[in-house]
């Protein structure tokens, strides 16, 4: 096989294979928002002004 | 707090709603590996628009659509008589949505993620498991400064007779009654499905002859409520739109603003006349509506100081408005409201 066609193989199997791949990964947020000590590392309390709002004074 | 966002992955495989994707309900990008990437156009609460849930649940999300949790229409109705036309106008365009709406409920708000208040959230109720109920974290959280403390005796008092039988909110706040019947309704008391204490309680099932005609010699006058509700509840007063308000204990009797023929437990509600100042709003229409309003404490107890004495009525009078008891600078409609009761031989 010359060297054309044997890239060419190459090529066409990585774009074969790379979806399956790809899919098998986890998404990006399931990896985070189920791994407590990253969300732990993440997060960031919110800024709560306490003075009065709605609600009681 | 970090806890509320952890999602339980035993789940992922297990429910269908995550057949799709995170990205199906809640946009952003599932491919990125960083939180700002990721987030860059993230729906956090994407059942605020009812259509979400209901591509699914198409019956629900159509009725809910129109009920009171979702709209919030018993908020705007119950403040709107004060106001002129043009008043309406502009607490509709500059208040209504800003500021009253914001305690609507999403679907999400009962059945995943506990309802947000200000900045504040429980978080997801069961690592994003999509639940039916979780009263303490949902009902308990938004109804917090007065009806859930009242029921569950956090205030210090007595419970709730219902709340000691082991009864939660659902258990007369039926599904149907949250969800809605399809139609739109101007405030909860029209809601079709709301509680009825006879529905559990029928006349004729008295244990005692005493109750039995104590009953029938009140039913078209009395509430249920304006015996047997504990004489402790919350009342709130005095707010100002983005000020918030105050609150003090208080037992209110007198004729109900929506039933004059009935005399109920009545609540001090919150508005004053400079309320919404600061909105441009001065409710030129102010004393058309009495600052008090009929309620159903949640404290509801068999045997109360009026259950067991007629005195406590008839001749102490224990609770009922005066004139000289009425809220001051308060409603002239509030005078419409005093009920002094027969007297009779002790």
């Amino acid at each position: 096989m010359n060297r054309t066609a044997f890239l060419c193989s190459v090529v066409l199997t990585a774009l074969l294979v790379l979806p399956a791949v790809l899919q098998g990964q986890e998404s990006g947020c399931i990896s985070c928002h189920t791994d407590e000590a990253r969300i732990q590392e993440l997060f960031v309390p919110p800024d709560i002004d306490f003075k009065a709002d709605e609600g009681e004074g | 707090m970090y806890k509320g966002y952890l999602v339980d992955r035993a789940v992922l495989d297990l429910n269908t709603h995550f057949a799709e994707g995170c990205a199906f309900c809640h946009k952003g990008d599932e491919n990125a590996r960083e939180r700002e990437a990721a987030h860059q156009g993230l729906v956090p609460r994407p059942s605020d628009d009812a259509r979400i849930c209901g591509q699914c649940h198409d019956d629900i999300a159509d009725r809910y659509e129109k009920a009171l949790h979702y709209t919030t229409a018993g908020l705007k109705n119950g403040v709107k008589g004060r106001f002129s036309k043009a008043e309406t106008d502009r607490f509709d365009a500059r208040v209504f949505e800003a500021s009253c709406r914001r305690c609507h409920a999403s679907c999400g708000d009962c059945h995943v993620k506990g309802p947000r208040l200000g900045k504040v959230c429980t978080g997801l109720l069961q690592g994003h498991r999509f639940v039916r109920k979780d009263e303490a974290r949902t009902c308990g959280f938004c109804h917090g400064g007065r009806v859930y403390p009242e029921f569950t005796g956090q205030y210090g008092v007595v419970k709730d007779a219902h709340f000691e039988k082991g009864m939660m909110c659902l258990d007369c706040h039926s599904r149907k009654e949250m969800h809605g019947d399809g139609n739109r309704t101007a405030s909860r008391k029209e809601v079709a499905e709301r509680p009825r204490c006879e529905t559990c309680h029928p006349a004729g099932q008295e244990k005692t002859e005493k109750a039995k005609k104590a009953h029938e010699t009140h039913r078209k006058t009395l509430s249920c409520t304006a015996c047997h509700a504990l004489s402790t509840y919350k009342n709130c007063s005095n707010c100002h739109l983005g000020k918030g308000g105050q609150s003090k204990i208080g037992f209110y009797l007198g004729r109900s603003p929506r039933d004059p023929g009935i005399v109920t437990t009545l609540r001090l509600v919150p508005t004053v006349r400079n309320t919404f100042a600061s909105a441009g709003i001065a409710m030129e229409r102010y004393d058309a509506l009495p600052n008090y309003w009929d309620t159903v404490p949640h404290v509801i107890r068999k045997v109360t100081e009026r259950t067991t004495n007629c005195t406590m009525c008839h001749l102490v009078k224990m609770g009922f408005l005066t004139p000289s008891k009425l809220i001051e600078g308060g409603s002239e409609a509030n005078e419409d409201l005093v009920y002094t009761p027969k007297p009779i031989r002790p």
